[in-house]
């Protein structure tokens, strides 16, 4: 099996898997980090480490840092948190129509709540412009909210801009960093976001553990999503997991400091991958490289569906970037929003590497997709 | 979504895919514009026995499993008997759920059709028709 799915998740490097070990077993430091006895002291320690790890990838306080179970579960408590505790006057918020679902869904769930909802169009190459940011932003708008790099194509959007815009209004600025961990630098100063979130599982780290960065200077409040203990200064309740910490910061400080080479490698594989790809007929690929991170491609292969062509390739693991359920196969909303048509989002598939890619398997890899195509262009009617 | 690995099987090794050519073959298409499926089906049919089967498609997973499953089974059918073979429940056959009829309903037209078109070419299109009625 060639895995080329890397922007759905990653595994575990084994560094990461080495600082996590030492907290799951009676051997280890199992203890509850909120317990007083030196067992969960030392537990504490160990997060507060791995928080103070975390805060120096990112340039920011440790304080100002919220573990959680995910980017989704992050996302939730950003844009909720923020409605629920700012949003008594101010109804209106900005999102985008290729933010993931899990964004989509939680603006469609505040929309019930009495917000207005904003969703950007993207330009065709699926960049959410400071023009029309601009344009969106009103007197009441409270939240925006734009991701840094979007999950589907992998385009760039322009955060720092967007930001400054959001600042000058008074409008609070989140974005989903969870696609640009060890592609590009995220440095919260640099991007002026006001709220930020992260996941482990798409830079190597575990998965079941999330970050929210919540700005503390001066500090934004939220209203809290999980009760319980009070943990994390009363605003994410539920006992933290050490070796889920560890795992994602020690992520974390591996994805930053292999920032310079990483892109290097993707950029290499990315073009050997196009080079063969690119000659079969009726292939397109759907958004510019120059815009996007160099480890995502997301090809038009005309006249083949997309699940029909992931189902052939058994040797293949890749996505098509679509949600699919047991009665319909739904085309990407982030293509569509690109004015794909429907079809052609329906025959469009991502392909994405990571560190673990090899030469040799994006060869292979490219070689099986060319042969399975010119099989199913010979099947047309 | 979750396919049987019947359905898999069919879409992985098509032993029928392709077209037929030459002066015996008949053919007949169906189109679903709603999604740009397209399927059409050829046979070769010899003394009211239908002795090759192909089919060329455009269309997604299930479709061409059908296409395939239906091909398969028309194989050396009397042609008196292929519209009783064409009118299987071929969804449940491929324990496929029922939404997928489009599907079916696509892959029945076109087979149908290239039967059709035999029966016309050999003054039978009256017989066609009785056997629809019913």
């Amino acid at each position: 099996m060639i895995y080329l799915d890397y922007m759905a998740t990653t595994p575990v490097d084994k560094s990461v898997f080495d600082a996590m070990k030492p907290f799951l077993m009676t051997e280890g430091v199992f203890a509850n980090p909120a317990s007083i006895h030196p067992p969960g002291q030392t537990a504490m320690q160990a997060v507060q480490g791995a928080t103070d790890q975390a805060a120096a990838c990112l340039g920011v306080n440790a304080a100002s840092l919220v573990w959680t179970s995910g980017a989704t579960e992050s996302i939730n408590l950003a844009l909720k948190g923020a409605c629920e505790f700012y949003g008594r006057t101010r109804k209106h918020i900005i999102t985008t129509q290729i933010a993931h679902k899990s964004e989509l869904a939680v603006c469609e769930y505040l929309a019930t709540q009495g917000f207005e909802v904003t969703y950007l169009s993207p330009t065709p190459e699926g960049i959410i412009t400071p023009e029309a940011f601009e344009v969106a932003c009103r007197e009441d708008t409270l939240l925006a909210s734009v991701m840094l790099v979007n999950n589907e194509v992998g385009t760039i959007q322009p955060v720092s801009a967007l930001a400054r815009i959001a600042k000058s209004r008074g409008i609070l600025f989140h974005t989903d960093a969870s696609q640009a961990l060890g592609k590009i630098p995220i440095d919260i100063n640099t991007l002026g976001c006001d709220l930020l979130s992260l996941s482990g599982h798409k830079a190597y780290g575990p998965k079941g553990v999330g970050l929210l960065y919540v700005r503390d200077k001066p500090v934004l409040r939220l209203a809290p999503q999980i009760h319980g203990g009070g943990h994390q200064h009363q605003l994410r309740s539920g006992t933290l997991p050490t070796h889920q910490i560890v795992g994602m910061a020690a992520a974390m400080a591996l994805a930053t400091a292999q920032l310079n080479e990483a892109p290097k490698a993707m950029h290499s594989l990315r073009d050997q991958f196009w080079d063969v790809i690119k000659k079969l007929p009726n292939t397109h690929l759907n958004h510019s490289f120059a815009s996007s991170v160099p480890h995502c491609l997301n090809v038009h292969f005309e006249h083949i569906d997309a699940e029909v062509l992931m189902l052939s390739l058994n040797e293949l693991a890749f996505s098509a970037g679509s949600a699919c359920n047991a009665a319909s196969f739904a085309p990407s909303h982030v293509l569509m929003a690109m004015g794909k048509t429907r079809l052609a989002a329906s025959e469009s598939v991502r392909f994405s590497f990571g560190r673990f890619s090899t030469l040799n398997e994006i060869a292979a890899a490219a070689a099986m997709i060319s042969e399975c195509v010119a099989t199913l262009q010979a099947m047309l009617p | 979504m979750n396919y049987s690995g019947k359905v898999l099987d069919l879409l992985r090794n098509p032993q029928h895919a392709g077209c037929l050519v030459g002066s015996d073959v008949v053919s007949g298409e169906a189109n679903a514009a709603q999604n740009g499926e397209h399927v059409r089906f050829f046979l070769i049919i010899s003394r009211g026995v239908i002795k090759h089967v192909a089919y060329e498609v455009k269309g997604r997973v299930v479709t061409r499993a059908l296409c395939e499953y239906l091909a398969a089974s028309l194989n050396d059918i009397k042609c008196e008997e292929a519209l009783g073979i064409i009118a299987q429940d071929f969804l449940s056959l491929l324990s496929l759920n029922k939404l997928y009829i489009h599907a079916l309903l696509l892959v029945r037209d076109a087979a149908q059709r290239a039967l059709d078109s035999w029966r016309i070419a050999n003054g039978k299109a009256e017989n066609t028709k009785k056997i629809k009625d019913n």
